[in-house]
């Protein structure tokens, strides 16, 4: 389930792990009270005694650093393949005397066959008095498309003198949409093929709705009503209102399935870009499975896109035909986006992109397109 | 301040603390310079450069540092092969690492295994010596230490999570600093009351020397006593006002004598053989010295050494306690020819009749014996020449300049001629001619090669320091048949007016003369000037000695009460009565003869006990190994492959290459990439304001990330090396 607003996480578990620090400072203790009572060095029973004193003052310092520690996830807007999500925590420190410092905030993977959508997510939290909180922020890598998962929260910690590495765990469901990576078209299908053939006789651009565009001159035969009269006051000549027209084209962005993921997942991207520039430009758009319903239903404007985005992003061949039951209207255009060779061209009001060259995805930004 | 200069400032003093402890341990100025020299330039070129001037640091490559280490490595291995002092070569060996990483370059790890080294290089100093000043560098690097390893606490915790610029650059909040201060102040006290506790309630004398000499400290040892007298160099003087022992003088009645200002003379060693240019003891005499084992509480502890009267009114008791006296060999000093010996303590006593040379061996520590002995040993002697004779000095120069002093006083210089009891007389003559023609100084000169010293002293430079004296004296007995030898000891002249207690200093070591009257009966002569005595006097009267003194006083102090702290001194402290005493001493002699099964022949139980003790240790030794092994297995087994799990990398030749640049590029410039952070965006924080080199790594990324995640074909060679040589470039701007 998408998280819509702050989940506290439960406690269910404390871990001590001994790590090679510690397991060096231990063995250096062992060493130091046998040279002392080898050679009855007495400043080396004295170190003996700062060493177990470190050791205990270790062990109680680090449990009341995360003793009162208590931690919810705030909502997530998501993330795109190849960049870095945002996920963000809140952690109180319930203990009224100790501070809590240097603490390691991760996400665990539980289910190891699962496969893993982000990368390792670490946040910290430098200190948070006694008795306050602090919101803290992970910024993982998104590794691929779909729903990331996130259920098992660690919170750890070395401090003071990183002997051992304490940490308590915490279960709490939550999920984070992975959005398909988006490559820029370098040339602009949409508008070649199918936009040119649906707006042609008409500059005014395309919205939803009739809303206020721009002031124009008056020119003979506009309607009276659409005279802005204070504008036109102000201006001293007759200025007119100029409304955007509601859209007549409507554009469905059909995917093909492939069974090499990899493929499949650039042709997803590809519509995802697609579905973007179409409601940059104003069309009415929903992406598509080939051969299936409609994900989203038709519409345009940011809203609608993420709706479109979020339907990609979740969309798994295994699911076809669960998101969406829009009907697909005849008079719409199609764009097909599939793998195929490089050659592109429209048949009848089709326009089908060869995915395997349409973008060059580099690790954060593109780069290229080619069409 | 950053977060990241911060540390660097606690690393830097645990660093130069470490090396001072060093120093202390080595006793050495010149490698405290050179080590500490190294150090610090390292340091200037390496982190100064980073954290102030935000320029590239000067780090030695890695190969070479390596190879230093390596080279350490093994210089250590020979020096602790060749040498004794093996806990010398660990400490040579823990400094030059510490050094090497400090020339090398910062990473979050590299901070955290300088700590340790610095920690590591403190205690090694502790394993060769207790003095006192270690005891402050410590006292001073703890406090140092904790703060630092708070504080890189947070660094690794925020360079985990967000990068080490981010680290380095963060500046903390009052509060959080505030709180750091409060929770490093708490450790610190918490730790000096455990160091406290420990240092009190541990038990002593329990398993001393199961290892053989680890952790033996040197330091401690503060008698100072060398048996030869080398006339190259002044083995025996010294100016250390560091007290030696307490000398308390007894009548037999065992009350107090009257305060005197004559010193006394208390003997060490007898020094009888002359090699050319030192003396030494005659190896014949040990041969036949005798050994009596000594063990406290039990009538045993008494050893009498002469059948002649010791209840002499004239014989004096002496209760003199040796303060930290050294492992091995350490003389009875005593007045006179010992009669009585009584110790408190288990002790080997050695003696040589022939010499009444008395001496211990034993572990180190206080030592408190009483010896009872007279001024001289009776006139009832039958004065007749020895036939012992001694060795002749073989130097026509000496035995010509004492003929003619004996000849000016009218002294037959001829043994055959000359009679017995003109004996004592020509060797006060010869001591009076001394004392009046030759200088008594501390600076004495150097004498030039194949030159004996004693001719140089009698013939040339006339001066010198009481080894000369007593060396000439007994040379130029000798070369007029009086048998003499030179004797090391102590001259104690200060004494407390109310308790009637001397307090001997190193610097009152002293090398006299005794001359043989008759057999079996040796004099003290003194050719030493009298001013020598005087200087000693008031020598204890001016500031610088008095100053001295007390810093003297105060290692003394620290020698007695932490050093020297031993079981008596704890249960003197803690109060344990005898008879709670009991059961403490059935403990440790439990423990101890578990700890040593051939000891344990009387308690086979404790010998069983300790048997399964070990079998334990070894079996949970071998299950903790094996615990340890199979968890870091599955770990490692069913850590989740993420990079797998979306884009394929792909991994190529060329990836590999660029892959490779970028990591160098990045280690170069202080800030290794994160595993979850994007190249491009590391590569964006990394190069700051440098536009150049940001496109430069861009470029790079862009190659890598294209080949890793595109499904383009790898990039060809050419157009890796021209991103890869112009991310070089830009690095060598900057360097």
């Amino acid at each position: 389930m998408i998280n819509t607003h702050e989940r506290p996480a439960k406690l269910i578990a404390r871990r001590y792990l001994f790590h090679a620090p510690g397991v060096t400072y231990a063995v250096t203790t062992v060493v130091l009270i046998l040279g002392a009572i080898n050679g009855q060095n007495n400043l080396l029973f004295a170190m003996f005694g700062l060493a177990v004193g470190g050791l205990i003052i270790s062990g109680f310092l680090s449990g009341a650093n995360l003793m009162g520690v208590r931690v919810s996830r705030l909502p997530s807007g998501g993330g795109v393949v190849g960049q870095q999500a945002s996920i963000r925590y809140r952690i109180h420190n319930t203990n009224r005397w100790i501070p809590s410092c240097a603490l390691l905030i991760e996400e665990l993977e539980t289910d190891r066959k699962r496969v893993a959508r982000l990368g390792r997510s670490v946040g910290v939290a430098v200190h948070i008095a006694a008795g306050g909180a602090s919101i803290v922020e992970a910024s993982p890598e998104c590794l691929k498309r779909g729903r990331g998962s996130l259920c098992r929260l660690r919170v750890s910690s070395t401090f003071p003198f990183g002997l051992t590495r304490k940490a308590v765990l915490f279960d709490g469901d939550d999920e984070i949409v992975i959005f398909p990576r988006e490559p820029e078209l370098e040339s602009d299908p949409v508008v070649r093929s199918v936009g040119d053939r649906l707006s042609r006789n008409n500059s005014l651009p395309t919205r939803q709705g009739d809303e206020f565009h721009s002031l124009r001159e008056y020119v003979t035969g506009d309607p009276l009503r659409n005279v802005a009269w204070w504008a036109s006051a102000r201006g001293g000549q007759l200025l007119v209102r100029q409304r955007t027209r509601r859209s007549t084209g409507r554009i469905v962005v059909e995917f093909e399935s492939h069974a090499d993921s990899e493929v499949q997942e650039r042709i997803i991207s590809c519509a995802s870009a697609l579905c973007a520039r179409c409601s940059t430009l104003g069309y009415e758009f929903a992406p598509a499975p080939s051969g299936q319903p409609t994900l989203t239903s038709f519409g345009t404007g940011p809203t609608h896109l993420r709706s479109a985005r979020t339907a990609l992003a979740l969309w798994e061949p295994r699911l076809n035909g669960t998101i969406g039951e829009a009907a697909r209207p005849r008079d719409a255009a199609r764009i097909i986006v599939g793998p195929g060779m490089a050659s592109s061209g429209s048949i009848s009001g089709i326009l089908r992109l060869a995915c395997d060259d349409a973008a060059v995805f580099a690790h954060g930004q593109q780069t290229e397109v080619v069409s | 301040m950053s977060l990241g200069e911060r540390l660097s400032k606690r690393l830097l003093a645990c660093v130069i603390l470490a090396l001072l402890a060093f120093a202390t341990a080595e006793e050495s100025i010149e490698a405290a310079i050179i080590v500490g020299g190294l150090g610090f330039t390292g340091w200037w070129l390496n982190e100064r450069r980073h954290h102030r001037l935000n320029a590239m640091p000067l780090a030695l490559p890695r190969w070479l540092s390596s190879l230093l280490a390596l080279t350490s490595v093994g210089a250590a291995i020979f020096r602790g092969y060749t040498s004794p002092y093996v806990a010398s070569a660990f400490l040579w060996l823990i400094a030059s690492v510490l050094v090497l990483k400090v020339w090398e370059r910062r990473q979050p790890r590299d901070y955290w295994q300088l700590f340790t080294l610095a920690v590591f290089l403190s205690i090694g100093a502790t394993l060769s010596t207790n003095s006192i000043v270690l005891a402050i560098v410590l006292l001073l690097q703890v406090p140092v230490a904790v703060s630092g390893v708070v504080t890189y606490q947070l660094y690794n915790a925020i360079a985990t999570a967000s990068g080490v610029s981010a680290a380095s650059a963060l500046v903390l909040s009052p509060r959080a600093s505030q709180s750091l201060k409060h929770i490093s102040r708490f450790a610190i006290v918490f730790g000096a009351v455990a160091t406290v506790i420990a240092f009190l309630f541990i038990p002593r004398g329990i398993g001393l020397r199961r290892f053989g000499d680890f952790a033996q400290p040197l330091a401690g040892r503060t008698t100072g006593f060398v048996d030869r007298v080398d006339l190259d160099q002044s083995g025996l003087i010294s100016t250390s006002q560091t007290p030696v022992m307490d000398v308390r003088l007894m009548n037999m009645s065992r009350r107090a004598l009257p305060i005197t200002q004559e010193p006394l003379y208390l003997r060490g060693a007898v020094l009888d053989e002359y090699t050319g240019r030192e003396w030494v003891r005659g190896n014949e005499n040990e041969v036949g010295a005798e050994v009596y084992k000594l063990t406290t509480g039990s009538a045993s502890n008494e050893l009498a050494l002469s059948h002649r009267v010791w209840a002499d009114p004239d014989s004096v008791i002496q209760v003199i306690r040796i303060r930290q006296a050294p492992r091995g060999e350490v003389p009875f000093f005593c007045l006179w020819r010992p009669r009585f010996l009584r110790v408190s303590g288990n002790a080997d006593v050695h003696f040589e009749r022939d010499t009444a040379r008395l001496w211990k061996t034993g572990e180190s520590g206080n030592f408190e014996y009483e010896v009872k002995s007279q001024p001289a040993d009776g006139e009832d002697v039958k004065l007749e020449r020895s036939r012992r004779g001694g060795k002749l000095i073989d130097s026509p120069a000496v035995a010509k300049l004492a003929v003619e002093v004996l000849r000016e006083a009218g002294i037959e210089p001829d043994p055959q001629v000359r009679a017995v009891q003109d004996d004592e007389r020509a060797a006060l003559a010869l001591t009076f001619w001394l004392r009046k023609r030759c200088e008594y100084t501390l600076e004495t000169p150097a004498v030039p090669l194949k030159t004996d010293p004693i001719e140089f002293f009698l013939y040339q430079s006339k001066r010198g320091s009481c080894e000369h004296f007593a060396s000439g004296l007994a040379a130029l007995c000798r070369s007029v048949g009086i048998d003499a030898r030179v004797i090391a000891g102590y001259l104690a002249s200060e004494q407390d007016p109310d308790t009637g207690l001397y307090t001997v200093r190193q610097s009152n070591a002293h090398a006299w003369c005794e001359v043989n009257i008759a057999p079996g009966v040796w004099k003290v002569c003194d050719a030493t000037p009298p001013s020598f005595f005087e200087d000693a006097r008031n020598n204890s009267r001016s500031v610088l000695t008095r100053l001295s003194q007390a810093m003297a006083d105060l290692r003394d102090r620290w020698n007695l009460s932490i050093v020297a702290f031993d079981a008596s001194s704890q249960q003197h402290l803690l109060g344990v009565s005898d008879r709670d005493q009991h059961w403490v001493v059935v403990l440790t002699d439990f423990i101890s003869r578990g700890m040593d099964a051939d000891q344990a022949r009387g308690s086979l139980v404790a010998r069983k006990i300790g048997r399964w003790l070990a079998y334990g240790a070894g079996t949970s030794a071998v299950l903790g190994t094996l615990f340890v092994a199979v968890s870091w297995i599955r770990r490692r087994k069913h850590r989740p492959r993420i990079r797998n799990a979306g884009w394929a990398l792909m991994p190529s030749s060329q990836c590999k290459r660029l892959q490779k640049a970028l990591n160098s590029a990045f280690r170069e410039l202080g800030n290794p990439r994160p595993a979850w952070r994007s190249l491009r965006d590391h590569a964006r924080t990394v190069a700051g304001d440098d536009t150049e080199l940001a496109d430069a790594l861009a470029a790079v990324a862009d190659l890598l990330n294209a080949s890793s995640f595109g499904l383009v074909a790898e990039p060809t060679a050419p157009v890796s090396d021209v991103a890869i040589s112009r991310l070089r470039g830009c690095l060598s701007r900057r360097r």
